[in-house]
């Protein structure tokens, strides 16, 4: 079955250039880091090593936008694919690996931890991500995964000192690897149904007959536990608030953007072309029985709407009650989440398209919302309850306006990114005839929108508690939250750009094979 | 045939069993071991020879060995696991769970049997060459990436365990 895929060094560089560079840059920078300046003081050091891991992604972000958009139908040797739909997905995850590095680079100076490791770990970690995102093969993305997996759980340690980041690391390490655990079992079974890992050949093996026995929604229910876990999705979430709020708030910020967005990609790619008819839509006439997946659909369709209904619910009511705005961005992250499982549940062209629009929106403003975290904290876990943002408004007028901004567009409220994404995924629900659960997703939001307009209230309308002192902000935060900032509004006013971008992705996602 | 399957299955799940309700270390990890080479013998049995040498190897040989050296380094003698055997609640909700989990897996483990059914096996399967031959040409990739997952752990182990930074 895979004889046909021969290894070649082109095809390889055509296709996973990407990964090719970010791994060849970690490995540089790491002899850089040994080798190159040694008696430079370490801050310096670290902000050098910073701007050109910088540099670096940079460069892996030209090289997809310019050659692997172009590029449709390829997959290299079975394992790894460059459609648009993963092109736009590793456009976004590369995105937020530049601007969490850029906080970064700010973050490990204002925390007096200037280490390199963070930024290798952070590459590392990127390197994982895009893999996971561009593989065809369930083996190959358990592997990625673990790589994205394991680079995260030192990162969330990486303050040594910190028990609470500690904490949050053993906590992540032991539950991350039970989900795993659970992916890897559901790719075993599925394997030894199907004699085969490539997502279109499991396809269709299984459309000739053996879709519908209990034992491949056994498979099916075991990988979606272990990605639903990565995505926090209700009732896989519980590590959620301790591990986001004990992490390092940059590492937080990415933690809940790039993980995130690399479990849905996957996600997104093995329910389309897995487990549901979208091949056949290709016109190969090879893939014509997978049209009879669609009654496959009965049964995670259940599922995921339960889970996005709970998941919406249980998110943005428990933030409501937290009094530290580290842990609400936690649950209202987990509440994201839900709302971005609704795209995939519509299972149509628009739900598709929303759910990358909501990824390349939120990724934006998430990662924002950190930054300027990081900063009105000064040191980690220094200022970060809703007592302490009480007042800033007149005394930091720049970091209290971008908090707003990431925190309206997180509450759904045009003229921003976040009120198009919900837009586009609530659109797609009601489209497929779920009046209810989008009615109840739109009242969660609206439950949501009190617990972030209550954080604008205290910046500016309150009296301050007591006396803040933001950390400095440096040239390379600066440029990052401008970026998000500027990005936020844009995708909020002129949308259709994004929107076209996201629907051509999401139409290639029935030629992976 | 038969015999030997239940023998070691038996085996494996007895020494499972007292792995995690042994109240020393020590007898803990040697349970462990029993499991390993309980299970070893299993895959034997299934016509993987490769796959039962990596078990003792590996498992039985270096990670057994690691958890050995663990123990001696962190516990004296006298510290006993019955402290933190208490949380009957917890446990018990745990066994729950895995419980379910249990079923969940027998079900997909017997469907793949019903579905597959039995077959006989192709010629020279599980054979080392076979599997060298499938490990560094459908599977070249994967084997390659693996090779990065081992280097960011040990980055992170570094990182994590150095003292003085």
């Amino acid at each position: 079955m895979y004889s046909d895929y021969a290894f070649s060094l082109e095809q390889l560089w055509k296709i996973a250039g990407g990964q090719l560079v970010l791994l060849l840059a970690a490995l540089l920078i790491i002899c850089a880091d040994l080798f190159l300046m040694q008696k430079s003081d370490d801050t310096k050091k670290a902000s050098v090593i910073g701007w050109l891991t910088v540099a670096v992604i940079m460069a892996a972000l030209l090289h997809v936008i310019n050659r692997e958009w172009q590029l449709t139908e390829v997959v290299f040797m079975g394992v790894f694919s460059m459609e648009k739909y993963s092109a736009f997905i590793v456009i976004t995850i590369l995105m937020a690996g530049i601007l969490a590095t850029l906080f970064g680079i700010g973050y490990i100076r204002n925390n007096k931890v200037c280490r390199s490791e963070y930024f290798i770990l952070l590459l590392f970690a990127l390197y994982g991500a895009i893999a996971m995102v561009q593989s065809v093969d369930l083996l190959m993305m358990f592997i990625a995964l673990e790589i994205m997996s394991v680079a995260v759980y030192v990162l969330a340690a990486f303050l040594k000192k910190d028990r609470r980041s500690q904490e949050a690391a053993i906590k992540y390490f032991l539950l991350g690897c039970f989900g795993s655990a659970f992916f890897l079992f559901g790719t075993a079974l599925l394997y030894g149904l199907t004699g085969t890992v490539n997502l279109s050949f499991i396809a269709k093996v299984l459309s000739v007959g053996m879709f519908e026995r209990p034992e491949v929604l056994v498979a099916l229910a075991m990988i979606m536990a272990g990605l639903f876990f990565k995505m926090a999705i209700v009732p896989f979430h519980m590590w959620t608030p301790d591990v986001y709020e004990g992490s390092p708030a940059v590492v937080t910020g990415f933690m809940a953007t790039v993980i995130k967005a690399g479990a849905f990609g996957a996600f997104l790619k093995i329910i389309t072309v897995t487990f549901s008819p979208a091949l056949a839509y290709s016109g190969q006439p090879v893939f014509h029985s997978v049209l009879n997946l669609a009654s496959l659909g009965v049964y995670w369709k259940a599922v995921i709407a339960a889970s996005a209904l709970l998941t919406m619910f249980i998110g943005n009511l428990v933030a409501v009650s937290q009094k530290n705005v580290k842990r609400m961005l936690a649950y209202s992250s987990i509440a994201h989440a839900g709302y971005m499982l609704l795209g995939i549940l519509a299972a149509n062209d628009e739900g598709r398209m929303g759910v990358l629009y909501y990824l390349f929106s939120y990724t934006l403003m998430n990662l924002g919302a950190f930054g300027v975290l990081y900063l009105i904290d000064g040191t980690e876990r220094n200022a970060q309850t809703l007592e302490d943002y009480q007042g800033l408004g007149y005394k930091y007028p720049v970091h209290s306006f971008l908090m707003a901004l990431f925190l309206i567009s997180m509450a759904g409220l045009p003229p921003t990114a976040g009120f198009i994404s919900k837009f586009y995924v609530f659109l797609s629900v009601i489209k497929e005839g779920y009046f209810v659960l989008a009615a109840l997703g739109i009242l969660t939001s609206a439950i949501g929108s009190y617990y972030y307009l209550r954080v604008i209230y205290m910046l500016y309308m309150k009296e301050p508690v007591r006396e803040i002192e933001c950390g400095r902000m440096t040239l390379s935060s600066a440029v990052a939250l401008i970026f998000a900032a500027i990005g936020v509004l844009y995708l909020g006013i002129l949308p259709e750009w994004l929107a076209q971008v996201a629907q051509a992705a999401q139409s290639t996602l029935a030629f992976v094979f | 045939m038969e015999l030997y399957f239940w023998i070691f299955a038996a085996m494996a799940i007895g020494a499972g069993i007292f792995t995690v309700t042994a109240r020393d270390a020590l007898p803990s990890a040697l349970g462990l071991l029993t499991v390993f080479i309980s299970l070893a013998s299993l895959y034997l049995h299934l016509q993987a020879p490769l796959v039962a040498v990596f078990q003792v190897t590996i498992y039985a040989g270096a990670i057994l060995v690691l958890v050995v050296f663990v123990i001696m380094l962190l516990m004296t003698p006298e510290d006993k696991l019955a402290g933190e055997q208490k949380n009957l609640p917890f446990r018990s909700m745990g066994a729950m769970l895995g419980g379910v989990t249990l079923i969940l897996l027998a079900l997909g483990v017997r469907g793949v049997y019903c579905m597959v059914g039995e077959k006989a096996l192709s010629d020279g399967f599980g054979a080392p060459k076979l599997f060298g031959s499938l490990f560094f040409n459908d599977f070249l990739m994967h084997f390659e990436v693996v090779s990065v997952l081992l280097l960011v752990a040990l980055i992170g182990a570094v990182y994590l365990s150095k003292k003085n930074f």
